[in-house]
């Protein structure tokens, strides 16, 4: 059986979260890091990601190939038909194809009929499937309402991240996500399939503050702790590079700032949670044996090659 | 009265003066140099990664340290994560020893493993 492969939705219920800027920088950390073949699809009408990798005037010219023609258009599209390549990295061979986003799918989402949704929702899956086969990961933009792609993008997903600010009601957008949805989409249960990444987050300079932080994570994970094994603990940092009268367009890694050591910072904290994602995508769709958990004497097999003593059993 | 001036010859008030008479000479003293404050960005970022979190949770005890890791390992172990994935803890602080396991093992389920081991104060 050909394994699983993760097909990422970004989404939250809140919108201004960072969400894109999350989607588009966490998936080049996750480029750089290990070798990985990434399909990125602008889903959101708004076409935010689109606008963060191309000028206005460029987005008129690519405009051609879109997610729309995906979904509606007069012929079956492959990923193969409406990517373009915005990066590869020559020293471990990732490359990350994009999709880009169009306004059209809004005109989709408004007083659609069952039949448009039936047969949207067919040929994304379609779609994502064909993707599937392509990369070993296909990670969407979704728009921060439940839209009609929306729910086609978690109709297709397997894996879910959600940034979040440390606040209840940026939190309770995500549990809304996953306590209202799992009933339909049953992988949304499981803490491996969900990411809740601190993003935006104020870098503190004092002990006092670092501490005040990280009781305000702990109050997070005690109010929800059915979210508290899918929470990051490393947080993306408040940053004015991701302003949008900062922001250029493409890769916060090939950004040319004044402030160079800022932006390696910043860097740093995507690396991080990417390799937060990373290791996570291992464990959930790995190897199945992976998943059964050790017990009594392979513990003792493994605790005496870790420590170099055996277990102490109390 | 000059360096060589045998000063036990000097009565109380004049060697007091000859004292004053060669801090005119030399100058006011210094100020004392002002002791160079700790910059607030530069104080060690205590709690600033995962890891570092995670170590304080043992509170600065390394018996409580050397109990967190052990049953950090078997928890993980249970959860499923294998033996491979785990760094060897000999040689390395609890800290270094964090920051290479969640390079392989997710660091939200190192963080939420740790936080239910140690009992809620």
């Amino acid at each position: 059986m050909a394994p699983i492969k993760p097909v990422m939705a970004f989404l939250t219920m809140k919108g201004g979260v960072g969400k894109t800027t999350l989607a588009a920088n966490l998936t080049r950390a996750m480029a750089d890091i290990e070798k990985r073949k990434i399909l990125l699809i602008d889903a959101d009408a708004q076409c935010n990601l689109s606008q963060l990798f191309y000028e206005a005037d460029d987005l008129d010219a690519v405009s051609t190939r879109t997610i729309y023609d995906a979904l509606n258009g007069h012929k079956i599209m492959k990923p193969a038909d409406l990517k373009r390549q915005i990066y590869k990295n020559s020293q471990n061979g990732s490359e990350i194809d994009f999709i880009c986003g169009s306004f059209e799918t809004f005109a989709l989402a408004v007083n659609p009929s069952g039949l448009i949704e039936r047969q949207t929702s067919e040929r994304f899956r379609a779609f994502i499937q064909d993707a599937q086969r392509d990369y070993d990961i296909v990670a969407i933009d979704t728009n921060p309402s439940a839209t009609m792609i929306t729910m086609h993008a978690l109709d297709v997903a397997n894996f879910l991240v959600a940034p979040i600010s440390f606040d209840k009601y940026s939190m309770r957008g995500v549990h809304l996500i996953t306590s209202v949805l799992s009933p339909k989409y049953g992988w949304q249960k499981n803490p491996e399939r969900v990411r809740v990444v601190p993003n935006r987050i104020k870098r503190p300079t004092t002990e006092a503050e670092q501490r005040k932080l990280f009781d305000a994570e702990n109050r997070i994970r005690h109010a929800f702790p059915d979210l508290e094994r899918s929470i990051v603990p490393n947080y993306i940092r408040q940053s004015a590079i991701v302003s949008n009268e900062a922001r250029q367009v493409g890769f916060l890694a090939d950004q040319r700032v004044p402030n160079r050591e800022h932006l390696i910072s910043l860097l740093n904290d995507f690396e991080q949670v990417a390799i937060d994602l990373l290791a996570t995508q291992r464990k959930a769709f790995g190897d199945a044996q992976k998943d059964k958990g050790a017990s009594g004497s392979a513990i003792q097999r493994a605790f005496a090659s870790i420590f170099g003593e055996p277990m102490v059993r109390h | 009265m000059n360096l060589w001036s045998d000063i036990s010859t000097l009565t109380k008030e004049q060697f007091v003066a000859a004292l004053g008479q060669l801090e005119e000479k030399v100058g006011p003293k210094p100020a004392a140099r002002a002791t160079k404050a700790k910059s607030a960005s530069k104080a060690k970022a205590k709690l600033d990664t995962p890891a570092a979190r995670i170590v304080a949770l043992a509170g600065g005890s390394s018996v409580l340290e050397r109990d967190l890791q052990r049953n950090l390992v078997t928890v993980l172990l249970q959860r499923g994560y294998p033996q491979d994935d785990f760094p060897k803890a000999a040689d390395k602080s609890f800290e270094a020893w964090l920051e290479e396991l969640m390079r392989r093992v997710p660091s939200a389920d190192v963080m939420e493993a740790a936080t239910s081991l140690v009992p809620k104060t």
